[in-house]
């Protein structure tokens, strides 16, 4: 899970992306919800893209900047089950059921940069 | 004097950079992220990995069986086991911060390892809590955890040998994952939806 801004995004392991406004802490609203393929697990926020450990189907990044439900910008097939992944600097790391852990060069433009480009979620 | 006219030079070029600016932006606009996406090295573990988090040079590795590894990333294509720490829990959420890492340890409370020396990880401080703990984020010298049991906990680990708890919001019914930022704390349940809560401790 992600806070950023007056967003938050919430993973529902069957259901996908689930983009929440909490601008009003009291009155939080689902603005979106984006399905994975597979089941997700952790997500970590890079720029306006949303990197997604998708168990069963490898890395997904879906792209979050319109609030509307869009399609899979792009995967990356790992072969464990993915249920973890932190960013560091171009790299995505990916923690895996039965197979340890991938390094995946995910060197998009808002990403190219050195040091952390997103957030990490909980 | 004539001077070498540029202008028959620079009218093509300058198409050129208009016709290359305009492909930048298509290119910008249409990024298709499948084609970017490298799979660039990897590493079995001697069981499995379920939870990671880096930092600069290393990331840290939860195996539910046995516990911490460190990998050193400085190679990204040629990563290396350089540490490794038995845990008595099964190593979930963690988080790490200069030389600590913190660790939502499921059953097994809330674990704070030193990782200044990468190749020889050690424990720093404990705290045993009831239930069993998942999610977890630092904010400053605040540990949020979620725990099945006691709901969201704020845990003081300014001292990080000596981890308090010093806040718990039990009314959450089973939390799962916690965020925080700089007004509120969020907290997804098991099948009960977000909630979200003030964070001061």
């Amino acid at each position: 899970m992600v806070a950023s801004g007056s967003l938050v995004l919430v993973l529902d392991r069957v259901g996908g992306l689930e983009i929440v406004d909490v601008a009003n802490p009291l009155d939080p609203r689902l603005l979106a919800g984006m399905n994975t393929p597979g089941y997700a697990w952790e997500v970590y926020l890079a720029g306006d893209h949303c990197l997604i450990a998708d168990e069963y189907f490898g890395l997904q990044i879906l792209d979050a900047s319109s609030l509307q439900p869009a399609p899979i910008a792009g995967t990356a097939n790992t072969s464990g089950q993915v249920q973890g992944i932190d960013v560091v600097n171009r790299h995505a790391y990916t923690a895996e059921r039965l197979a340890g852990f991938s390094v995946i060069d995910v060197s998009v433009p808002s990403c190219s940069g050195s040091g952390q480009c997103g957030r990490h979620a909980g | 004097m004539n001077r070498p006219s540029t202008r028959s030079l620079s009218t093509p070029l300058l198409a050129l950079a208009v016709i290359a600016v305009a492909l930048q932006v298509v290119t910008a606009d249409c990024i298709d992220y499948g084609s970017l996406l490298h799979w660039t090295g990897g590493i079995q573990t001697p069981y499995f990995a379920w939870t990671v988090v880096g930092d600069s040079d290393h990331v840290y590795l939860g195996d539910p069986q046995n516990g911490l590894y460190v990998v050193d990333i400085t190679d990204p294509g040629s990563p290396k086991i350089v540490g490794h720490l038995p845990m008595p829990g099964q190593s979930h959420d963690r988080e790490v911060a200069g030389d600590y890492l913190y660790c939502a340890d499921w059953v097994e409370g809330m674990q704070v390892i030193n990782v200044a020396d990468p190749t020889n990880p050690g424990w720093v401080g404990h705290l045993s809590l009831p239930g069993s703990c998942n999610g977890l984020t630092l904010r400053d010298n605040y540990v949020y955890l979620a725990n099945r049991d006691l709901g969201l906990c704020v845990v003081d680990v300014s001292d990080p040998s000596s981890p308090t708890l010093v806040e718990s919001e039990p009314s959450l019914g089973s939390p799962w994952k916690v965020a925080v930022d700089g007004t509120h704390a969020f907290v997804s349940e098991h099948a009960n939806g977000l909630s979200i809560c003030p964070p001061e401790p």
